[in-house]
C-alpha cells in the first residue's frame, strides 16, 4: 500500500515540476527540435544533443533533461517520417519501418502510414512510461544495497554489451570503450590528485570537456564525413493529406495485437544495456512476421510490419530511462550523454537520485507524457511542414551545425581554445569514421571510466585486493558471469567474421550502424 | 573488395601503439600502489595492457579476411571546416559575434560549394540573426554582436 501512495505522491510532485512553464518550454522545444532532425537528412538524434550540451551549462538540470530527452524521443516519431517517405531512416530504429512503410508510401496509403505510426509511437511510449513509472521505485530500491563491486560489475556489464552487440565489429567496439575510458582519466586522480596524461596543460587539470568530445566526434566530424555523402530527398506535398489520413477498419484490426507485442520487446530491450530501439525494432517485425498467417504480405506494405517496431522503437526510448535514472548506468550513448549533463550540473546519478532529486526524477518521467502528446499534435496536423522539410538540402544546413558547434563550446568558458580543441577532436574522429572506428562506445567510456575506476579501486580497499570479490558476491557474481559471457561470445565471433559490410555507405546520420547483427528479417 | 582488411588493420595497430604508450607512460610515471592501495597508475596501466590486447585481437583476424577499401579522405571538407572554426576561434572576442558568424558562414559553405554566392549572403544573414537570438537573447550569454576593435586591442593581446 505504502508504495502506491508513496507512487501518487510523487506523480503529483511530477506533474507539477512538468507543468511548470520553463520545462513546458523546454519539452515542447525538445520534442520539436527531435522531430526536426529525425525527420532532416544528415542530422540525427546525437548530433543535435551534442550540439545542445553547452546549452544546457545555462539551464536548470531539470530542464536540460527534459529538453534533451525530447529531442531523444522526438526524433524517432520523426525518423519514421522520413522512413516511410524516402526509404531512408530518420533514425537507426526506424530503419525497420522502411520495409513496410515505404511499399505503403508506393501504393499512395503514405498518409495512412504517417498517421499510424505516429499512433504506434504513442501507443509504444505510453506503455513504456507506464513500465518505468512502476518499475523504477523498485529497482532503487533494490539498487540501495549495492556496493561498489556490483557497480563496477554492472558497468562492466553495460559497457562490454553496449559496444559488442550494436556495433559492426565487436572486438573493435570494446577497443573503443578502453579508449574511451581511458580519455575519461585525463586530469587530476581523484584519490590523491595527482594529474594523469595531462602533459602539464592547465586546462586538462578537470579532464577532456564532455563538450568537446561530443562536438568533436559526433558534430565536427559528422559533418566533414556528411558532406559528400547526404543527399536530400524529394517529395511532393501534395500527396501527404490530413484527409487521406484515415485508416480503415481493416488497418485497426490488424494493428491492435502487432502495438501491443511491439510495446512489449520495446521496454524489454530498451531497459537491458546495449541493446535499444534498434534491436527491439528488428525483433517485433521479425516476430510479427513469423506468426503472421500470410507472411508474404511483409514487405509489400503490411500494416502490422510498420506498427510492431515503431511502437517497439518508442517504448525501448522510454524504458532506456530506467538504468540511466535509477542506477546511474547508461544503456546507450544517447543515455550517455544525458548523464553527462546532469554531473555537469554536479548531480551524481545513482540509486540516491530518485530520493535526493526527486523534482528531477518524477519531473522528467512526467514531462514524457507531455513530450509524448505534443508529438501527436507535432505529427499528424503538422505533418505537411515535415515533408516540405524533408527536402532541405544538406548543404543549407551543415552551416548552421558548425555555427552551433563553434557558439556553443565558446559560450561555455567563453575560451576560443576550446572551438579549436573541438577541431582536433574533429579531425581525429574523421580520421577514426575513414577507420569505421565507432565514436558511440568510445564516448559511452568516458562518461563511465571516472566511475568505474572509483567503483574498482574502492571495492578493492573494501576486499583487501582481492580480485575474486566481483564473483563472490551474489549480484555482482551473476553480472561478471554475463559479462564474461559475452566476452567469450566476443572472441568467438572475432575469429569466425568472414567480412563486415562496408562502412554505411549510404548512411544518413551518425549513429546509424550498419545493419545491425540481429535477426534476418 | 581488398584481400585484406585494412580498415581492422589499421585500427588494431592504432590501439596496440596507443595501448602500449598509455601503459609504458603510466608505469613509469605514475605511483602504481598495490591491488589493494591502488595509485593513480594502476588502473591506466592495466587498461593500457588490455588495449594492446584487444588491437592484437583486431589486428590478427584482419589479415585473413577481405575487407572493405577505405574511403578516400575529402580533403576538402576536411579543410574548410576546419578553417572555419579556426576563424571563429579567432574572431569571436576581436570582431563580435555577427563577424564571426558570418565567417563560419561563408568559409564553411566552400567545403562543397554548392551553394553560390547569393545563397552563402542569404544563409550567412539568417544564421547571424538566429544565433544571436538563440544565445544572446533566449539563453542570456553576454556574447556582442558587434565588438569595437579599438577598443578590445588590448584584450586580444
Amino acid at each position: 500500500m505504502n508504495y502506491f501512495e508513496g507512487l501518487v505522491d510523487n506523480l503529483a510532485l511530477g506533474l507539477d515540476t512538468a507543468l511548470s512553464l520553463s520545462n513546458l518550454y523546454y519539452c515542447f522545444f525538445g520534442v520539436l527540435l527531435g522531430t526536426f532532425v529525425g525527420v532532416l537528412p544528415g542530422i540525427g538524434s546525437l548530433v543535435a544533443l551534442s550540439l545542445l550540451l553547452p546549452i544546457t551549462f545555462h539551464l536548470q538540470p531539470t530542464e536540460a533533461i527534459v529538453m534533451l530527452a525530447g529531442v531523444y524521443y522526438g526524433s524517432t516519431y520523426g525518423g519514421s517520417t522520413a522512413s516511410i517517405l524516402l526509404n531512408l531512416p530518420g533514425t537507426p530504429s526506424t530503419a525497420v519501418t522502411c520495409l513496410d512503410g515505404y511499399p505503403m508510401a508506393q501504393k499512395g496509403r503514405a498518409s495512412v502510414a504517417l498517421f499510424m505510426t505516429t499512433i504506434a509511437s504513442f501507443f509504444g511510449a505510453t506503455v513504456g512510461i507506464l513500465i518505468m513509472t512502476l518499475f523504477s521505485p523498485l529497482i532503487v530500491a533494490f539498487a540501495l544495497s549495492f556496493g561498489p563491486a556490483e557497480y563496477f560489475a554492472m558497468m562492466a556489464l553495460g559497457l562490454v554489451a553496449a559496444s559488442s552487440i550494436s556495433t559492426g565489429s565487436p572486438a573493435k567496439g570494446i577497443g573503443m570503450v578502453v579508449i574511451g575510458v581511458l580519455l575519461g582519466l585525463v586530469g587530476s586522480d581523484l584519490e590523491t590528485g595527482q594529474p594523469r596524461f595531462t602533459f602539464g596543460i592547465p586546462e586538462l587539470f578537470d579532464g577532456v570537456p564532455l563538450v568537446a568530445v561530443a562536438m568533436g566526434l559526433f558534430g565536427v566530424a559528422e559533418v566533414i564525413y556528411s558532406i559528400r555523402v547526404v543527399k536530400p530527398g524529394h517529395v511532393d506535398p501534395k500527396t501527404i493529406r490530413l484527409s487521406a489520413m484515415v485508416p480503415t477498419r481493416e488497418d485497426w484490426q490488424r494493428s491492435r495485437m502487432p502495438l501491443v507485442r511491439g510495446a512489449a520487446f520495446g521496454s524489454f530491450f530498451g531497459a537491458l544495456p546495449g541493446t535499444g530501439g534498434v534491436i527491439a525494432s528488428f525483433m517485433a517485425y521479425a516476430v510479427e512476421k513469423k506468426i503472421a498467417k500470410d507472411p508474404t504480405r511483409f514487405g509489400k506494405g503490411a500494416i502490422e510490419g510498420i506498427m510492431a517496431p515503431e511502437s517497439a522503437n518508442n517504448a525501448a526510448d522510454q524504458t532506456a530511462f530506467i538504468p540511466t535514472l535509477t542506477l546511474g548506468i547508461p544503456g546507450n550513448v544517447v543515455m550517455a550523454l544525458m548523464l553527462g549533463a546532469l554531473t555537469i550540473h554536479g548531480i551524481v546519478p545513482g540509486p540516491q537520485l530518485m530520493t535526493k532529486e526527486p523534482e528531477l526524477f518524477w519531473g522528467v518521467l512526467m514531462s514524457f507524457w507531455i513530450g509524448n502528446l505534443l508529438l501527436l499534435i507535432i505529427n499528424i496536423p503538422l505533418i505537411g511542414l515535415w515533408v516540405r522539410i524533408l527536402a532541405i538540402p544538406y548543404h543549407w544546413l551543415y552551416p548552421a551545425v558548425l555555427m552551433f558547434v563553434a557558439i556553443g563550446v565558446y559560450s561555455v568558458n567563453n575560451s576560443p581554445v576550446d572551438v579549436m580543441i573541438v577541431m582536433v577532436l574533429g579531425a581525429i574522429g574523421y580520421g577514426m569514421r575513414l577507420l569505421d572506428m565507432q565514436p558511440a562506445p568510445l564516448i559511452l567510456g568516458y562518461v563511465l571510466g571516472p566511475l568505474m575506476e572509483e567503483n574498482f579501486r574502492r571495492a578493492m580497499l573494501i576486499a583487501r585486493g582481492d580480485m575474486l570479490v566481483f564473483f563472490q558476491r551474489p549480484i555482482s557474481g551473476v553480472l561478471m558471469a554475463l559479462t564474461f559471457a559475452i566476452i567469450g561470445y566476443v572472441l568467438y565471433a572475432n575469429f569466425t567474421l568472414k567480412r563486415r559490410k562496408p562502412a554505411a555507405a549510404a548512411g544518413k546520420t551518425a549513429e546509424q550502424p550498419a545493419v545491425p547483427p540481429t535477426p534476418t528479417v | 573488395m581488398l584481400t585484406r582488411d585494412y580498415q581492422d588493420i589499421i585500427a588494431g595497430i592504432l590501439m596496440v601503439l596507443m595501448g602500449g604508450s598509455v601503459a609504458g607512460w603510466a608505469y613509469n610515471f605514475y605511483p602504481l600502489g598495490s591491488v589493494t592501495h591502488m595509485g593513480p597508475g594502476m588502473f591506466p596501466a592495466a587498461l593500457g595492457v588490455l588495449l594492446v590486447l584487444i588491437g592484437v585481437l583486431v589486428a590478427l583476424p584482419a589479415f585473413y579476411r577481405a575487407g572493405p577499401a577505405i574511403p578516400m579522405p575529402d580533403f576538402r571538407a576536411f579543410f574548410f571546416v576546419g578553417l572555419a572554426l579556426t576563424m571563429f576561434a579567432m574572431t569571436i572576442r576581436w570582431l563580435g559575434l555577427v563577424p564571426a558568424i558570418v565567417l563560419v558562414t561563408m568559409v564553411s559553405v566552400l567545403a562543397d560549394n554548392k551553394l553560390g554566392i547569393i545563397g552563402s549572403i542569404i544563409l550567412a544573414i539568417g544564421l547571424s540573426i538566429t544565433g544571436w537570438l538563440i544565445f544572446s537573447v533566449a539563453l542570456g550569454i553576454p556574447l556582442q554582436p558587434f565588438t569595437q576593435v579599438w577598443e578590445n586591442w588590448m584584450f586580444w593581446l
